[in-house]
């Protein structure tokens, strides 16, 4: 963290009430992210990494609800905020970047009109200035001024991803949420999508949530890594320290789980059984039911989330607590 | 490596455009897809055969011709010594039970409304190979083998009930229960959650020692085709552009097009500076091909003979071909 701290969650808990049923998506979370870096999210599907990350601009699907704790932005709490007053934050100070471009596009309006009327909608700016800052925004993500006057559809899958991107970044925001930004993207325009975010980064000083399934991609990309499982964080801790000694079984066992194209020795280990259904989580550690290091403990109590060495956390018996 | 079981020749797949109302009055031209654009290649028994290539390449099109999902527009297929593609529909059906697919999404290819256990006994019945209490018996076995213990549970369950990893394992039991010779497996641990991936791909590595399988697998995913693959074909816009042994084109890639996919793979590790391999993106669709190598206009070595000859296949190393003219 370079910065400073600009976002700090703590205690997190986001349920989806569905029927009788509760399901704990995001269940006691607490971590915070910097001024400039880039955190990513990583976990598989079901592990609570989207709902966290849409829990902090209250953008969650329905019966979805913050239950508890906070959610500190440069001081003040979102969690408790109301409504009105989110809407300074949402879209403003905090944008998003979804999957797929095309829901957060409208397919009638030109791309430059979007952009337009974004702008006008959060800067006192005539046309002709709001017209000229687009396109200097179009140009920051490597999209030729001429695209100004097309349609959504005339642009390839990853120009509409660059100018969601430069659309979120338009309103000047701290922080961007990225949600599985390249998921449907080729390798080849993922590997220029997040040098785009990188260069934000650096260049502006935005901060980037990116929630990805991933791990690798977040390796490449991210300052420090958040590894979720059903519902909590298993481990947060910078990248290179992730990469170099995991803590966690599970952020063990997902490292020896992805292939490496670069490493043909390596063999690949699954982890067993699948993850838990979080209307009715295991109790003590989530993870023990498929843990090879598992304790009689593990099945009982939850392990403490404690930083077990400076700037790194994480949650399992094997690493501190009482 | 065995004697050759699928040859491909020349194949080709067309699928013409919609024309809005307007195009239809004004215009006489009919503008096409160019899907797949002259693919040629072999696969020999007992081999895994990887077709990979970013959206739009060709890939599943060619998969799904070779199932006899599609007809293509020009070229012939060759399995196991007979032509296939003039084949009638009932000429075709005993071959069906020698070449079975599994595709990408489980959730589309299982009929929500069928039991797990049925839907895996289905095609025995199908084929008129058993029925009853005998095909139950089968699928209740095939379910094991897969892994989906205990099987009498399984059996009664649907398909929402399940995991995407446990419902890959439904598809990959229907698809072997007819103990097939040729499997054509279509991204099939895309949707897979990483933490099983390998279990999957093992599965099916356990299915081809059984039963002397071959494999052709379409993917994207270039790092989980290096583990399994023996041959690999890269595609782009509907063409081959280099195929050779898995060693050899990952090892030593010389099309321009390869070597930037392969960088642009994300490898578990922290960098500090990534390389972007190539500027742009593919066209949308593969409508308006660019005229000489298809690559050229996003490719960093293009001279203006790659605009306006293409490229054919060479040798360049054994049994390694690439279509370059700088290579």
């Amino acid at each position: 963290m370079s910065g400073g701290r600009l976002l700090g969650i703590e205690g997190l808990k986001t349920y989806y009430f569905v029927g009788d049923e509760v399901v704990r998506a995001v269940d006691g979370v607490s971590m915070d992210v910097g001024r400039g870096e880039i955190v990513a999210l990583v976990g598989e599907s079901g592990s609570g990494k989207s709902t966290l990350a849409f829990s902090i601009i209250r953008l969650l699907p329905h019966g979805g609800r913050i239950v508890d704790g906070h959610i500190y932005f440069d001081g003040v709490d979102l969690a408790s905020l109301p409504e009105k007053e989110m809407r300074r934050y949402r879209g403003r100070r905090i944008s998003a970047v979804f999957q797929d471009p095309l829901t957060s596009l409208d397919p009638l309006m030109r791309i430059g009109d979007q952009f337009v009327e974004t702008l006008q909608t959060h800067f006192p700016l005539s046309r002709e200035e709001a017209e000229a800052r687009a396109k200097k925004l179009l140009e920051m993500v490597g999209i030729h001024a001429e695209r100004f006057y097309d349609y959504p559809h005339q642009l390839s899958g990853g120009m509409r991803q660059r100018v969601m991107i430069a659309l979120a970044i338009s309103t000047e925001p701290d922080l961007v949420i990225a949600d599985e930004p390249t998921t449907a993207l080729d390798v080849v325009i993922q590997a220029q999508i997040m040098e785009i975010f990188k260069r934000l980064r650096d260049e502006l000083g935005i901060s980037f949530i990116l929630v990805t399934h991933d791990i690798a991609l977040a390796m490449e990309v991210a300052d420090r890594i958040a590894v979720m499982y059903a519902g909590k964080i298993a481990e947060y801790a910078p990248t290179e320290e992730i990469y170099a000694s995991p803590l966690h079984p599970y952020t063990q066992a997902l490292l020896r789980a992805i292939p490496d194209v670069e490493d043909t020795s390596k063999r690949l280990v699954y982890i067993p059984g699948s993850p838990p259904d979080l209307s009715r989580p295991p109790p003590g550690c989530r993870f023990h039911p498929r843990c090879g290091f598992a304790m009689e403990r593990c099945g009982g109590e939850e392990p403490p989330y404690l930083e077990a060495r400076p700037g790194h956390y994480v949650a399992c018996w094997l690493h501190g607590g009482e | 490596m065995g004697e050759e079981i699928l040859r491909v020749e020349g194949l080709r797949k067309l699928f013409p455009l919609e024309k809005s109302f307007l195009e239809r009055i004004l215009t006489r031209e009919r503008r096409y897809v160019h899907a797949v654009d002259g693919v040629s290649f072999t696969i020999r028994r007992g081999e895994i055969f990887t077709l990979a290539g970013e959206t739009g390449c060709g890939k599943t099109t060619t998969g799904r011709m070779i199932l006899g999902l599609l007809k293509p527009t020009e070229g012939r297929i060759w399995f196991d010594g007979t032509e296939i593609t003039s084949l009638s529909e009932k000429e075709m059906r005993p071959l069906r039970r020698r070449i079975q697919p599994i595709f990408q999404d489980p959730y589309a290819s299982l009929n929500p409304r069928m039991r797990v256990g049925d839907a895996v006994k289905h095609p025995l019945e199908i084929h008129g190979i058993a029925e009853g209490e005998e095909a139950r018996d089968m699928a209740l076995e095939m379910l094991e083998r897969v892994g989906l213990t205990p099987p009498e549970r399984f059996y009664n369950m649907y398909p929402r009930d399940l995991s995407g990893g446990q419902r890959q394992r439904v598809a990959i039991a229907r698809a072997m229960i007819l103990k097939p010779e040729f499997v054509v497996a279509d991204e099939p641990v895309s949707m897979v959650d990483v933490s099983i991936k390998a279990a999957i791909l093992e599965l099916m590595m356990r299915f081809k020692e059984e039963l002397g399988l071959t494999y052709l697998l379409i993917t994207h995913d270039l790092a989980v085709a290096r583990y399994v693959t023996d041959r690999i074909a890269i595609m782009y816009l509907g063409k081959i552009v280099e195929i050779g042994p898995a060693d050899e084109v990952f090892g030593n890639p010389r099309h321009p097009y390869t070597r930037a996919l392969i960088k642009a793979i994300p490898v578990p590790k922290p960098v500090k500076e990534k390389k972007i391999p190539i500027r742009g993106d593919v066209p949308p669709s593969p409508v308006d091909v660019p005229p000489g190598c298809r690559f050229h206009t996003r490719c960093p070595l293009a001279t203006e003979e790659c605009s306006v000859r293409e490229p054919e296949l060479v040798e360049v190393g054994p049994g390694h071909y690439a279509a370059c003219h700088k290579v």
